[in-house]
C-alpha cells in the first residue's frame, strides 16, 4: 500500500462549497462539478483539506474513494483546454496616436501628447505587408484601431481601411475592422464610414454620469458623459451596432448601480477592471485589503442582481456573466488567458512591434520592429505564459478558469510576466467562486437557461482565434 | 461507525452537474474587441462582440 498522500487530492486541486445546503466539489484540472452526497466522500474531502487531522477513514477506504472519484472524472467529457503555442498571427492593432482629448485617471497609455507618436500611412502599409508575409495562408484578418484616441487620426484610419481592403480583395482575403474609442469624437461622416465598413465599435462608458465623470474627463476636467450619450443615441438611431466597455475601479462602491444603468439603458456591455498601472495613480488601479473586502461584498450583490434577472427571464445586456456561466456549464478551461502576442500584435508609430496594446509605453517589452522582424527570445517572454508556466497557478483551484491572468499586469506588478499580481488573483478567485455558486442556483431553478443563453449570445466562430 | 462498513464500490456513480456544450470557441485578445468576455480579471476590453 502506498503512502496515504498518493490517494488524496491537494487542497487546491478542487474547490468544495455549499449551495442550498448541498455539498459540491469543483475539480480544478477538469472543471467538472459533482455533488457530494455521502458522508464518506465528505470525510474524504475533509481529509484532503487537512491531511494531518485525525479521521475515521482507513487507508483502504481512502484508496477506494480516490479511485471512485478518478473513475467518475474519467467517464465524463474531457476538458477543452485551449492554447496557442508560438505565433499564429492574423490580427494587428494599430496605435494611430498616443494622443487623446481625454485624460482618464486610470489610462495605461501614459505617454500622451507627443506629436512624434502618431503613426504614418507608410508604417501602416509596412505593417500590413508584414502581416501578409508572416501569415500568408489565413483566410481572414483583422485590423484593430487603438490609441490614445484613434478617431483623432480619422483620415489616417480611413486611408488604412481603404488600402487594406484593396490589398485583401486582390488576394481574395477577408478583413475585419474594430475600433476602441472614447466616444467623444464623431460626426456624420465618421459614423457613415464605420457603418459602411462594418466596424465592430467598442465605446468606453463607465456607468451613470456621476460614476463615469469621476475618471473619464476632458483635459479641462469636464466630464465626458453627456457627449458619449449623444453618440450612443446617434448610433442607436442610425441602426449601428456597438458595444460598451465598462471599466471598474476599486473606488466603485456600487457595482450593481453601474450594471443596472446599462441594463436599464439596454446597452450591450461588458465590464473589466482598470488595468493595474504604477505609472498612473496606483490607488486608482490597485486593490488593497479593504478594497478586496468591499469588492467581495459588492460582487455578491451583483451575483444576486443577475440571479434575479435570470430567473425572472429578463433580457440581459451584460456579456461577462452569461459567458462565464456558459463556460462553467461546458467546462471550458483555457491554458492561457489572452492571445495577444499569439494571434495579435501591436504596431506603434515608430515601426515597433509589441505583443500587447497595453504595454507599448514600456520599451523593455518591445519584441521587434517592422524591418528586422520579431526577436523570438523577447517574444517568448511577452505573451501569456499559460497556467503551466506560472508557479502560483499550480496552487490555485481556479487556474483553468482564470487561465493565468494578464501578463501585462504581472509585468507591471512584478517586473516579470509569469508572476501574477496577488490582488488580482484574489479578486479573480472571488468572482469565479460566486459565479460557480450562481451557476448552481440557476441550474437548480431554471436549467433551461443554459440553452437559452447560448441562443442569446449568438456566437459564431471568430476567425481570430486558434 | 456503521456507515464505514458500506462497500464503497457500491456507491452510485457520481453524476456530473455541468455537462453542457458550446460550439463557440473561446479565446481572443483581451483588450480589443474579440475576446470571449469571460475574463474576470485583467483588462478584458471585450466586446466589439462576435465579428460580423
Amino acid at each position: 500500500m502506498k503512502n496515504i498522500n498518493n490517494y488524496l487530492y491537494k487542497k487546491n486541486d478542487f474547490l468544495r462549497y455549499n449551495v442550498d445546503n448541498k455539498e459540491y466539489v469543483f475539480f480544478s484540472d477538469t472543471l467538472q462539478i459533482f455533488k457530494i452526497d455521502n458522508e464518506d466522500l465528505i470525510d474524504f474531502f475533509n481529509l484532503c483539506n487537512n491531511p494531518q487531522k485525525e479521521n475515521n477513514l482507513k487507508i483502504e477506504n481512502i484508496k477506494s474513494l480516490f479511485d471512485f472519484l478518478e473513475n467518475s472524472k474519467k467517464e465524463s467529457k474531457p476538458i477543452e483546454k485551449l492554447s496557442i503555442d508560438g505565433l499564429k498571427l492574423n490580427s494587428l492593432i494599430f496605435h494611430l496616436t498616443n494622443d487623446c482629448n481625454l485624460k482618464c485617471s486610470y489610462c495605461f497609455i501614459f505617454e500622451k501628447e507627443n506629436k512624434e507618436k502618431k503613426m504614418t500611412f507608410n508604417t501602416a502599409k509596412k505593417a500590413i505587408d508584414f502581416l501578409l508575409k508572416k501569415s500568408p495562408d489565413e483566410k481572414t484578418y483583422s485590423i484593430m484601431f487603438f490609441g490614445g484616441e484613434p478617431l483623432l487620426e480619422y483620415k489616417l484610419m480611413k486611408d488604412i481601411v481603404n488600402y487594406s481592403k484593396k490589398i485583401m480583395d486582390e488576394r481574395g482575403k477577408k478583413i475585419y475592422f474594430t475600433i476602441t474609442t472614447n466616444g467623444t469624437i464623431f460626426n456624420n461622416e465618421i459614423i457613415s464610414f464605420l457603418k459602411e465598413n462594418n466596424f465592430n465599435i467598442l465605446i468606453s462608458l463607465d456607468g451613470p454620469e456621476d460614476i463615469h465623470n469621476k475618471h473619464r474627463i476632458y483635459k479641462n476636467n469636464k466630464g465626458s458623459f453627456s457627449k458619449i450619450i449623444e453618440l450612443v443615441e446617434l448610433l442607436k438611431n442610425s441602426d449601428i451596432s456597438f458595444n460598451i466597455r465598462n471599466t471598474i475601479t476599486p473606488d466603485n462602491e456600487n457595482i450593481v448601480c453601474i450594471m443596472d444603468f446599462f441594463e436599464k439603458s439596454k446597452l450591450n456591455y461588458g465590464f473589466g477592471f482598470a488595468m493595474n498601472s504604477k505609472e498612473v495613480n496606483e490607488k486608482i488601479t490597485s486593490y488593497k485589503n479593504n478594497d478586496i473586502e468591499n469588492f467581495k461584498t459588492n460582487y455578491k450583490k451583483l451575483i444576486d442582481y443577475f440571479y434575479n434577472k435570470i430567473i425572472n427571464k429578463e433580457e440581459i445586456y451584460n456579456s461577462n456573466i452569461p459567458n462565464c456561466l456558459l463556460r462553467i456549464d461546458a467546462q471550458i478551461g483555457k491554458e492561457a488567458a489572452c492571445t495577444s502576442g499569439k494571434s495579435t500584435l501591436s504596431i506603434t508609430s515608430d515601426d515597433s512591434i509589441y505583443s500587447c496594446q497595453c504595454i507599448i509605453n514600456h520599451n523593455d517589452a518591445k519584441i521587434g520592429n517592422l524591418f528586422d522582424g520579431i526577436d523570438t527570445n523577447k517574444h517568448s517572454v511577452f505573451q501569456a505564459q499559460g497556467v503551466k508556466n506560472i508557479i502560483e497557478c499550480q496552487n490555485c483551484w481556479c487556474r483553468y478558469l482564470c487561465s493565468g491572468g494578464c501578463y501585462y499586469e504581472h509585468y507591471i506588478e512584478n517586473n516579470t510576466t509569469n508572476i501574477p499580481a496577488a490582488f488580482k488573483c484574489e479578486i479573480t478567485k472571488i468572482q469565479w467562486e460566486y459565479l460557480i455558486k450562481l451557476y448552481h442556483s440557476v441550474k437548480n431553478v431554471l436549467p433551461e437557461y443554459f440553452d437559452t443563453a447560448k441562443e442569446i449570445t449568438k456566437y459564431e466562430k471568430i476567425p481570430f482565434i486558434a | 461507525m456503521k456507515r464505514k462498513e458500506k462497500k464503497i464500490e457500491k456507491f452510485p456513480k457520481l453524476e456530473q452537474i455541468n455537462k453542457g456544450t458550446l460550439k463557440h470557441v473561446f479565446g481572443g485578445t483581451a483588450c480589443t474587441g474579440v475576446c470571449d468576455g469571460t475574463i474576470v480579471a485583467g483588462c478584458c476590453y471585450y466586446l466589439a462582440g462576435p465579428l460580423k
